[in-house]
């Protein structure tokens, strides 16, 4: 469990107040289908 | 509960537009190792089982409430909804040559009407022929927009896509021409998000939010496909009048699950945070999504690319020795580009996955007594379990400090104004408590 602590803690921004987030990214993919592909 | 996310930076999306031939097809060496090794493990699990369907409904839930991720992917498909239904070129080409051909007819046939006005002895006529043109019902469209989407959970994300595609639908129709009607079909196999997807259109509906024309509804099946078992009596049984496959009554859950089986094709196929879901590989999957999606048509696959990643990568290796079965936005971009499909675009939106009332294990954290025996017992079945499910892995990840501090810290030192908790995280847990 240690690893995935520091991953955490390294991952995550602490703030003033305690409190903290992880920044995420999503990818968002749009693919169109050619006209003459089944 | 937990406090409500706030909103993220405002940090404006990353915009690529990628050509599927110019990505690297092979994966890197380590990776390619790790699942080597995975597969010649005899007896090793590849893929994690399904979680339980009320803890997953729990654990979405409570990282939903956590992250600001599915308003910011929401706000993405309202903002570029109208890429979603438009046509596609050569498709778009035809459609607007027919529009102008027909404007041209129209303004014709009102000269023709002005003219006849004109002539004595016609304005009767005219008359006549205008009031018979005024009462032609207008063009039909095109046919339904057909949506398809795979795992629509709790349906906040896809509420927000119906609504959405529905205006774009409207916006999108000629002058004259009524809009394609929207006909979504939504698949959830687990019970307790169906329920509240079929809840919140019936809600959204009574609302009015939803226009009445949308034909929309969720079934409680599985995209994936068919377990061993269910194909082995598929092949034995006669083919079923049904499109959907029933339980055989044995009473396990891969018998107990319904797939979901169609032949109709769908204008746009959306997968939006599911495809680590599919018991095949990734490449099997997008394959399905893919045929499942007309031609001229879209899929819409949402991916987490940074962030949880990562820290389900150092779970996976806890659990199962390798991260081979990680699939993040890096590995559907490998898979797209063996799909021989033309360039695709992909976009990051950003998000922030709050874990403050975790690590301050505040009154809203300590609301959570779920996760408890997990973090403080974490078997190895559990970790297991959870790591292939970025939701559980929430529970896994933002509270595993109260089990790490509670036994002494390890070398894992928290920040300063989180030290001086150690004794109440301590505390709250009774199962420390008896351990002790």
């Amino acid at each position: 469990m240690m690893r995935i602590l520091k991953a955490f803690w390294h991952a995550a921004e602490i703030e003033e107040d305690g409190g903290g987030y992880i920044d995420e990214r999503h990818a968002v993919f749009v693919v169109d289908k050619p006209l003459g592909k089944k | 509960m937990l406090a409500q996310a706030t909103p993220a930076r405002p940090t404006p999306a990353k915009r690529h537009v990628l050509h599927p031939q110019a990505s690297p097809k092979k994966k890197p060496k380590g990776k390619r190792r790790h699942a080597k090794k995975s597969e010649d493990g005899a007896g090793k699990e590849k893929f994690a089982p399904p979680l339980e369907p009320a803890f997953a409904s729990e654990c979405y839930a409570a990282l939903k409430h956590a992250s600001t991720a599915t308003e910011a992917i929401a706000a993405w498909v309202v903002e570029h909804c109208q890429l979603l239904v438009a046509p596609p070129r050569e498709e778009s080409h035809s459609t607007s040559a027919a529009a102008a051909a027909e404007a041209q007819a129209q303004a014709q046939a009102q000269a023709t009407s002005a003219e006849l006005a004109s002539m004595p002895g016609m304005p009767a006529l005219a008359a006549i022929a205008a009031s018979s043109a005024a009462a032609k019902p207008p063009r039909e469209p095109a046919g339904a927009f057909m949506v398809l989407s795979v795992g629509c959970g709790d349906g906040e994300l896809d509420l927000e896509l119906l609504i959405a595609l529905s205006a774009a639908l409207a916006a999108a129709a000629p002058e004259g021409v009524a809009p394609r009607s929207l006909h979504y079909v939504g698949l959830e196999p687990n019970s307790a998000d169906a329920a509240a997807f079929t809840a919140r259109l019936d809600e959204a509906r009574v609302a009015g939010r939803l226009p009445s024309g949308v034909v929309a509804y969720v079934l409680e099946e599985a995209f994936d496909s068919k377990a061993p078992s269910q194909r082995a009596a598929a092949s034995s049984a006669p083919a079923a009048a049904s499109a959907v496959d029933d339980s055989n009554g044995s009473g396990s859950a891969d018998a107990a699950r319904r797939y979901f089986g169609s032949k109709h094709q769908f204008d746009l196929v959306v997968a939006a945070g599911v495809l680590a879901s599919f018991s095949g590989n990734t490449h099997t999957a997008l394959q399905r999504l893919l045929a499942s999606t007309r031609a001229g048509g879209r899929m819409l696959v949402v991916q987490p690319a940074k962030g949880v990643p990562e820290l389900q990568s150092q779970l996976m290796k806890l659990a199962c020795g390798n991260e081979a079965a990680l699939l993040a936005a890096d590995e559907v971009k490998r898979q797209l580009a063996q799909l021989k499909l033309p360039p695709y675009t992909m976009e990051l939106v950003p998000a922030r996955l709050h874990c403050g009332d975790c690590l301050a294990r505040n009154a809203a954290g300590l609301q959570v007594p779920r996760p408890l025996p997990l973090l403080c017992a974490p078997s190895r079945a559990l970790v297991r379990r959870a790591s292939s499910d970025p939701s559980a892995l929430f529970w896994v990840v933002c509270l595993p400090s109260h089990d790490s501090l509670a036994r002494g810290g390890g070398d894992v030192v928290p920040p300063p104004s989180l030290r001086s908790s150690r004794a109440a995280w301590a505390a709250t847990c009774a199962s420390c408590a008896s351990q002790r």
